[in-house]
């Protein structure tokens, strides 16, 4: 009689314990949505990046539907006492204006914006974009999915004659390589690639970066940087606009995908052995399962390879230490245009 | 004998439990956390687009009759004119009335009538016009050509 009770307490148990668990994550996510409303644009950002990532291990099962609440921030830059709001480009939206006399200072405000830009989006550490079970098992194609963080418009009212006519001297890459964060005894680049706290060791991707890897372009007119994408002045626009744009693209290697495919075959046999065994022990049936076996591993080759091309095509530039082809977390800056956007981003997960 | 034939009814009712947990109990509670959430995000980008849209209508004048925007909302999201307002919602065919994710913004001490048929919002460009026409205030939204 105890005996028995004894168990039925340990089952009830195992069942409540399982199902408070799941009942945690789910208010968990509910509260989280609550406390976005309460804090500033860049922390709601951050915190709905850590849900999408699993950061917390009680959400890393569901996390791949946490949606990302990151607003892309309105950086004006301007001169002045008061300064301009750059109404031409953001009318009468939420502003932050970064006032500026001398071109080492846009470069500033830019390197500013890319730095938070990588802290926020989780230093490249977090994969925030994977195709679901579908990427697991190499069905889906490599998408390339950004978020942009800000856009960063120049107040041409507003700039002195000094800073308009020298606005080739903006080098954003130079000014990161060679100033130091507020406050910090690295310099921008050092604390984005290596010997950081933060470390650039990328987890999805696995390669470390190095300096080289970054292809920060500067705004000229005529760029120099045979690497660069983009050119990041548009001569053809009146007030000019950057974005700063986070991009990851991941694929999972062949291997991975082979091995999630013997995983299956497993649960499948596991599930279900006395139909498996029968199934596989009559000649049709097995017949028909090498045949349908080899065309999905065939198709998830080829997928495979077709992402990996598709990586290196968004990835090929940035000379990550690892194969490319695996995918990058990367922060641009590119001229704020539809062409630019397009050549990185098959999707904008970002709040406009 | 009969404390393992206990344990073993325990075991399957822990396995059953537990199939039963992650195939129908955490499927439906994502289903309904997507349901609540994830078109709210969609719905989001789409409103701040409307937002941004009307924003430069309201700003456009007789010398100022001319604007271009960047739209980088979700994919399968369309935009249009409609009234005295611009209005957005899922779906490439004309909007129903009823239609739960249709989103509008009216002007802002603005009389232009807004005329744009529908124009995908995602990774698109926009041209905006305003025009004077028997008095009556026009602005048109339409797709602005791929350059090259």
């Amino acid at each position: 009689m105890s005996r028995k009770k004894q168990g039925d307490i340990s089952s009830t148990t195992i069942v409540t314990v399982v199902l408070l668990l799941i009942g945690f994550g789910i208010l968990l996510l509910f509260i989280s949505r609550i406390y976005y409303s309460g804090t500033t644009e860049r922390e709601v950002c951050r915190e709905s990046v850590n849900l999408r990532g699993g950061v917390l291990a009680v959400t890393k099962g569901i996390s791949d539907y946490v949606p990302l609440e990151c607003k892309t921030q309105k950086v004006c830059v301007t001169s002045g006492l008061i300064g301009g709001n750059c109404e031409q480009d953001f009318q009468k939206e939420k502003v932050t204006k970064a006032k500026v006399d001398t071109t080492g200072k846009i470069s500033k405000a830019i390197s500013d914006e890319v730095l938070d830009c990588w802290d926020m989006m989780g230093q490249g550490r977090i994969s925030l974009f994977t195709g679901g079970w579908y990427d697991k098992f190499g069905i889906s194609g490599a998408k390339s999915s950004c978020v942009i963080c800000s856009r960063i418009a120049l107040d041409m009212k507003n700039l002195p004659d000094s800073v308009k006519t020298k606005l080739g001297d903006v080098n954003v890459y130079n000014y990161m390589a060679t100033h130091t964060i507020a406050g910090q005894k690295f310099s921008y680049l050092q604390y984005m690639a290596q010997g950081s706290p933060a470390g650039v060791s990328v987890a999805d991707v696995g390669g470390k970066l190095e300096q080289k890897d970054f292809q920060y372009p500067t705004i000229k007119n005529k760029t120099t940087f045979t690497e660069v994408p983009a050119k990041i002045i548009d001569e053809t626009k009146q007030n000019p606009e950057v974005a700063v744009v986070f991009m990851q693209i991941h694929v999972t290697d062949l291997s991975t995908v082979l091995r999630n495919d013997a995983i299956a075959a497993g649960v499948l046999f596991a599930s279900a052995p006395a139909t498996t065994v029968k199934v596989l022990s009559s000649g049709y049936g097995a017949a028909a399962a090498i045949i349908l076996g080899l065309a999905a591993i065939g198709y998830q080759t080829y997928n495979t390879f077709n992402n990996y091309e598709i990586a290196t095509g968004y990835c090929g530039d940035m000379m990550w230490g690892k194969d490319p082809s695996y995918g990058c977390s990367a922060v641009r800056v590119v001229n704020y245009n539809l062409e630019s956007l397009k050549t990185y981003c098959n999707v904008i997960e970002s709040i406009p | 004998m009969k404390n393992k034939r206990g344990m073993e009814k325990e075991i399957v009712k822990i396995i059953i439990a537990a199939i039963a947990i992650v195939l129908i109990l955490v499927p439906l509670a994502v289903k309904i956390y997507q349901s609540f959430y994830a078109g709210h995000t969609e719905s989001e980008q789409a409103k701040e687009i409307l937002k941004q849209v009307s924003g430069k209508i309201n700003a456009m004048t007789l010398t100022n009759p001319s604007d271009t925007m960047i739209l980088t909302g979700p994919n399968g999201w369309v935009l249009y004119g409609e009234g005295k307002q611009v209005c957005a919602c899922k779906g490439t065919a004309p909007c129903k009335s009823d239609d739960k994710t249709k989103a509008c913004i009216p002007l802002v001490n603005r009389k232009a009538e807004v005329f744009g048929t529908f124009i995908s919002i995602y990774l698109n460009e926009i041209e905006l016009k305003f025009t004077i026409k028997n008095g009556e205030e026009i602005v048109e939204i339409t797709q602005k050509p791929a350059t090259k």
